[in-house]
Order: C-alpha cells, then sequence, then structure tokens
C-alpha cells in the first residue's frame, strides 16, 4: 500500500485542514525521529549524565531523590520563523489534464501542510501569497492559532495576473531577509524576470531560502499526440502544435530552461526541488524538513 | 438548366444541396482553431518546439476541407443530375435506314441513300453507315425502334431526321419507347402502299359518356395518323338519327340504352364495362380498338401495309410535348469520384485521428 496519499484520492477530501494534518501526520510517522531532542524550555526527558555534560544541566533534585545524575533533556529551542511564499500567479493555475489539482491547490495545500509541520515544531509559520492583484500576508507567530490563521488566508486569494514585479514587493522582501526559512512555492515560469530579481531580493547571507517549483505530468512528460492548440495561462497567446512532432524539442527546451533555472538559483545558493503536482506530497515536505534539520545543525 | 458548355442540369433543384457546404465550412471553422485546447503556464517553451510539422498540419487541414467541399459539391450535381449534352452537329439532319428497308430497297433508292449527307446509318447494332452494311448479314432479331429511340437521346439532331422503313411491324419491335425528334417515316417504294385500306364508322354516344367518347377518338386519330390513313368517323348523339343515315362499316355505341335494330347489322361494339375502361389506359388501346373496327381480312392487310412500329400514344408526343434534351447521364462517373473523394477523406482524417489519440 501505498504510504502516501497521492493528490488524485486528496482532492476528493474538500477539507484542507483535514488533508493538511493528515499528510503531516503521516509523513511525520514515517520518519524516524521526528523532532530532535537537546536544550530547551519544553521538558522532554530524562537522561544519565555523560561527561562533557554541562554540569548546570544536572537536575539536583532528582539527584537528591535518587542519588544518581540525570540530565534533563528537553525540544530543542527552535523558534524559526518559516516564511511561506506562494506565486499567486495565473500560470499556476496549470494542471495535467488527468490531474485533479492544478498547481495553486497543490501549492495551498503544501502549505497548508508546511505550516502544520512548522507549527508542530515550535516554529513560526508565516504566509505571503503574491500577484499582481492580490497579496496577502500573515506575519509570523507560533501556535495552533497562527496554523488556522494561515488555512483562512490560503482561501483568500486565487491564481489572477501576475507575479509582482520589484517596486511592490520591497517592504515585504525585506521582511524576508531577516533570518528566517523561506520557502518559495512557484512553477518559476515568468514573463519577464520578476521570479528571479524576486529571488535574488530575498536571498541574503542570513536567511536559508528554498525554492520548491511545481511542474505537473503533462509538462514533464508532453503526452500529447495530434493537434493540440497551446493557450497561455497568462498572455493567452495560442500557439497551434503538433504533439508528437514537437515532443522531443519541447522535452529539450524543457531541459535547458531547467537546467538555467537551476543554475541561476544556485548562484544565489538557494537549494531548487522539482516538485511533481501528480505525486504525493512527501517530496516537497522532505525537502524542507532536510533544510529544516540542516538549519539546526 | 442549360449550364455554359456541354453541361446539363436535368434536375436543378437538387443544387440545394449546396447548402449542405455549411457543413465543410464549420467543421473547418472548428478544426482551425483544434485540436485539444490545452493550457499551460508557460509558452515559451512551446514556441520552441513549435517550428515542427505545423505546416503539414494546416495543409492536413485545408486537404480536408476542400476535400469535403468537393464531397459536398459532387454529391449535389449528383443530385442536381449533371449530364453532358448530346453531341452532334447543330443543325445537320440524319438518315436512318433499317436493314429490311435495304434489303428491299431498288436500286434508285439505293443510289439516294448513299448519297445522303451525312451519311445514312443502318438501326442494327454499332449503327454502321449505310455504304458499309451489308444486307443479309445483319441480324433480323435487333429492334429497330429501340436502337432509334436510343440513337437519337444520345445524339442531338437539331435537323430533320428521316427513318427509312419497310412496313413491316417485326422490324420495329414490340417496345417502343418516345423519341425525343420529330421522325420523317419514308417507306421503301417496293413496299409502297398497294391500295389504301378504307374504313368508314360511327361513334354513337349519349351525353354522360364524353370522357369515354374523348379517349376513344384519340385513339382513333391515332389510328388514323399511323395505321388507317383512310379512317373516317362521324360522332354523333344517341338522339340524332340523322346521323345515322350513313352505312358505316362499324359502329361504337357508347350508350346505357339498348342499340337500335337498324343498326345492328354493321360491325357494332360497345367500348364500356370494366374491361374496356381497363383498355383504355392501356398505351396498346388503339390497337386493341382496331381488333374491333376491322374485319380479320383488313386487319392482316394493315398489318401488312402500314408504317408498321409507330407508338400510336407515343407519337402524339412526338411532335407536340417538348421531350427532354438528349444527353449523356454522368452519374456513374460522378458516383464514382465521390466514393473516391469520400474514401480520402476518410483516409486523411482517420490518420489525423489516430495521431490525435
Amino acid at each position: 500500500m501505498e504510504r502516501f496519499l497521492d493528490p488524485r484520492t486528496l482532492a476528493r477530501v474538500k477539507d484542507m485542514p483535514l488533508v493538511a494534518r493528515s499528510v503531516a501526520e503521516g509523513f511525520l510517522s514515517g520518519i524516524q525521529p521526528s523532532q530532535q531532542r537537546g536544550v530547551g524550555i519544553e521538558f522532554s526527558q530524562y537522561r544519565a549524565y555523560e561527561p562533557g555534560d554541562e554540569p548546570k544541566r544536572i537536575d539536583w533534585k532528582l539527584f537528591a531523590r535518587s542519588d544518581r545524575y540525570f540530565v534533563r533533556e528537553a525540544d530543542r529551542e527552535s523558534e524559526i520563523t518559516t516564511w511561506i511564499v506562494i506565486d499567486c500567479s495565473r500560470s499556476m493555475a496549470q494542471r495535467s489534464e488527468s490531474g485533479a489539482w492544478d498547481k495553486f491547490d497543490y501549492a495551498r495545500h503544501l502549505a497548508a501542510t508546511l505550516a502544520y509541520l512548522a507549527q508542530r515544531q515550535g516554529d513560526l509559520p508565516g504566509l505571503l501569497m503574491l500577484n499582481t492583484e492580490q497579496q496577502q500576508i500573515v506575519p509570523p507567530a507560533a501556535g495552533e492559532r497562527q496554523w488556522h490563521r494561515i488555512l483562512k488566508a490560503l482561501h483568500t486569494v486565487s491564481a489572477e495576473g501576475r507575479f509582482p514585479g520589484d517596486a511592490r514587493l520591497l517592504p515585504l522582501v525585506r521582511k524576508l531577509q531577516l533570518p528566517s526559512l523561506v520557502v518559495v512555492i512557484s512553477d518559476f515560469h515568468e514573463t519577464r524576470d520578476e521570479l528571479l530579481s524576486f529571488m535574488r531580493g530575498v536571498a541574503t547571507s542570513r536567511n536559508d531560502v528554498i525554492a520548491l517549483q511545481l511542474l505537473c505530468e503533462d509538462e514533464t512528460a508532453f503526452p500529447f499526440r495530434g493537434a493540440v492548440n497551446f493557450e497561455d495561462l497568462e498572455s493567452g497567446e495560442r500557439i497551434l502544435v503538433s504533439g508528437r512532432a514537437a515532443r522531443v524539442r519541447y522535452l529539450e527546451a524543457l531541459e535547458n530552461y531547467e537546467t538555467r533555472l537551476r543554475q541561476a538559483m544556485a548562484q544565489l545558493d538557494i537549494d531548487l526541488e522539482t516538485v511533481d503536482i501528480d505525486r504525493p506530497l512527501d517530496a516537497a515536505l522532505q525537502a524542507f524538513l532536510q533544510r529544516r534539520l540542516h538549519m539546526r545543525a | 438548366m442549360d449550364l455554359p458548355g456541354a453541361w446539363l442540369l436535368l434536375a436543378p433543384a437538387g443544387l440545394l444541396g449546396l447548402l449542405a457546404l455549411a457543413i465543410p465550412v464549420a467543421i473547418h471553422l472548428i478544426s482551425r482553431g483544434r485540436g485539444r485546447r490545452v493550457l499551460v503556464g508557460n509558452i515559451e517553451l512551446v514556441r520552441a518546439a513549435r517550428k515542427t510539422r505545423v505546416t503539414t498540419l494546416r495543409l492536413t487541414q485545408w486537404l480536408l476541407f476542400l476535400l469535403r467541399v468537393s464531397i459536398v459539391v459532387v454529391a449535389t450535381l449528383l443530385l442536381a443530375r449533371l449530364a453532358l449534352q448530346g453531341i452532334g452537329s447543330a443543325d445537320a439532319g440524319a438518315g436512318y435506314v433499317t436493314p429490311g428497308w435495304l434489303r428491299a430497297a431498288s436500286d434508285s433508292e439505293r443510289e439516294e441513300i448513299l448519297a445522303l449527307e451525312p451519311a445514312a446509318r443502318v438501326l442494327t447494332a454499332g449503327y454502321p453507315e449505310a455504304q458499309d452494311f451489308e444486307p443479309g448479314i445483319a441480324d433480323p432479331d435487333y429492334d429497330a425502334w429501340p436502337l432509334l429511340a436510343e440513337r437519337l437521346s444520345t445524339l442531338r439532331h437539331a435537323g430533320k431526321v428521316d427513318v427509312y422503313a419497310e412496313p413491316a411491324i417485326a422490324a420495329f419491335g414490340s417496345h417502343r419507347p418516345g423519341l425525343p425528334n420529330e421522325v420523317g417515316w419514308r417507306l421503301a417504294a417496293a413496299a409502297a402502299e398497294p391500295e389504301a385500306l378504307e374504313s368508314r364508322g360511327l361513334v354513337i354516344h349519349d351525353q354522360d359518356r364524353s370522357d369515354d367518347v374523348r379517349r376513344l377518338e384519340l385513339a382513333l386519330d391515332a389510328l388514323q395518323r399511323y395505321r388507317i390513313p383512310k379512317l373516317q368517323w362521324q360522332t354523333c348523339l344517341t338522339d340524332d338519327v340523322a346521323c345515322r343515315s350513313v352505312s358505316p362499316d362499324w359502329v361504337a355505341w357508347l350508350a346505357d340504352a339498348e342499340p337500335p335494330d337498324d343498326i345492328a347489322s354493321a360491325r357494332l361494339f360497345r367500348p364500356q364495362g370494366p374491361a374496356w375502361l381497363a383498355a383504355t389506359t392501356d398505351p396498346r388501346y388503339p390497337e386493341v380498338l382496331l381488333d374491333s373496327l376491322l374485319s380479320d381480312a383488313q386487319r392482316r392487310r394493315s398489318w401488312q401495309q402500314l408504317p408498321a412500329g409507330v407508338d400510336v400514344l407515343a407519337a402524339g408526343a412526338v411532335s407536340s410535348v417538348p421531350v427532354p434534351l438528349p444527353y449523356r447521364p454522368l452519374h456513374q462517373w460522378l458516383g464514382l469520384l465521390l466514393l473516391a473523394l469520400w474514401a480520402v477523406e476518410r483516409l486523411l482524417s482517420e490518420r489525423g485521428r489516430v495521431a490525435n489519440a
């Protein structure tokens, strides 16, 4: 049995919190140490004193009762600010012909799941949804209620227009430049340079940025045959193409595009993770958690 | 309907089928924006791939469009019964000879035939020219009348058509379709009328049988024209006693009352009752009538001597009713063309569909 539910199944569940929570829990139960133990506020467990442990961490009251040295362990202090940025441009409405979710649906469910994970880890998830028509900000905060705020915010924006240009973004970008983990969920299809310059603005030495590029199966496999009229979601431009004949060239073009994107991201020291929206959410979660663990180290 | 050139539409109403042209036009307009619409986030990738085979795609679509238009047009022409006008010189007359005439003709008559311009043709298989025809070799079983009818409806003789025939009904056969041209009948001198057959009659009727009388007179008229030139008759009402003073060879009694004794001596027949009614609608009615009018001996003579084979009913139409122009039907060719076009269209569009699937 598949451990992770694929989007086709999840799409039947209309309840986003339920989807996010079950995906997250399912994911966490899959990986063994879900949390790292160490110094922190919240008590987790006692462990025998070992040479090298700081003497101040010894629980003296327990020593008084048991005559043995124990060290208090607690969940690690985290309080990492996790910004989830969703590109809400019109191109995010792309989907596979047989797919259940479009990229935007996927992005929102992913954001909900990530926020849940972050909140459970004691992080401070924040949400930023952007397009030229609307922008929605949920400032980072901790706790279960924050997660609900994010869930609510996820429903207020739809995939319209384009990704906004520089000028409007400056104040927002500054917020992201603070020490934080920034997850940018986008298809990274841009008309000019707006996404790249946004990423350029966001990436600093103080924060960590993960770029999750959403691609759908139809986009990567190009299964079309015969006459296909491709229409651009953002510009409305139409191009008639013979599917089978164009396939090789298309895949080449896609490959080039991906390579260039990857290089551009590498220059900014950004991890680019390509996510297939027709696959279960775990690949994206994995990328996120790995990065998160990396930050702790 | 006449078209420019030698084309002819026998059923112009079939042109309404051109309305169906809207179908391929609609299909083309729909499929031009085709195929499937797929929304993509980044058209640039597709643009890079576009350069291949789009022209082929468009070409196929146009070709399919043209094929479909042609199919509709050809089908319409088929419905409108496109035909080629009969070929032939516009004003030349024509002479036709039955094999029997050639056999029976005198030398001088034969000279006259061979001198005809354009050359007279023999009414037998292949319509050979008269000088090439060897009398005696001809198959006597060919019916001259259908041959003549076919020849006349295929060729367009604007001029006078003369048929040289011997007065033997057997030469013409029993099937006599209408002829599109007026035909002059020339009997061979060798078989010229020996002695005119005479027949005088009376048609006596009462008021309410005028329909029967009209049909009877029509038939008598035909007989007079083609069978018994000296046929005479008089029509009078039952109470017109003066009219009966002549002594007729026959009397046609069309009245409900019994005929009086004084005319019973003549050959009396009463064209009434269901049998007669059925006979009047039969094309052979005049010939049936002939049986009643003539004595056996007379009948035998009439059979021998008259310009035989004239279809008495159709003969009326020969001169007065406008008959369709002679033409060459093209429906086999159009049908074949339609089939071919259809096959190509199917092939092309199925190929497209397979590629689409």
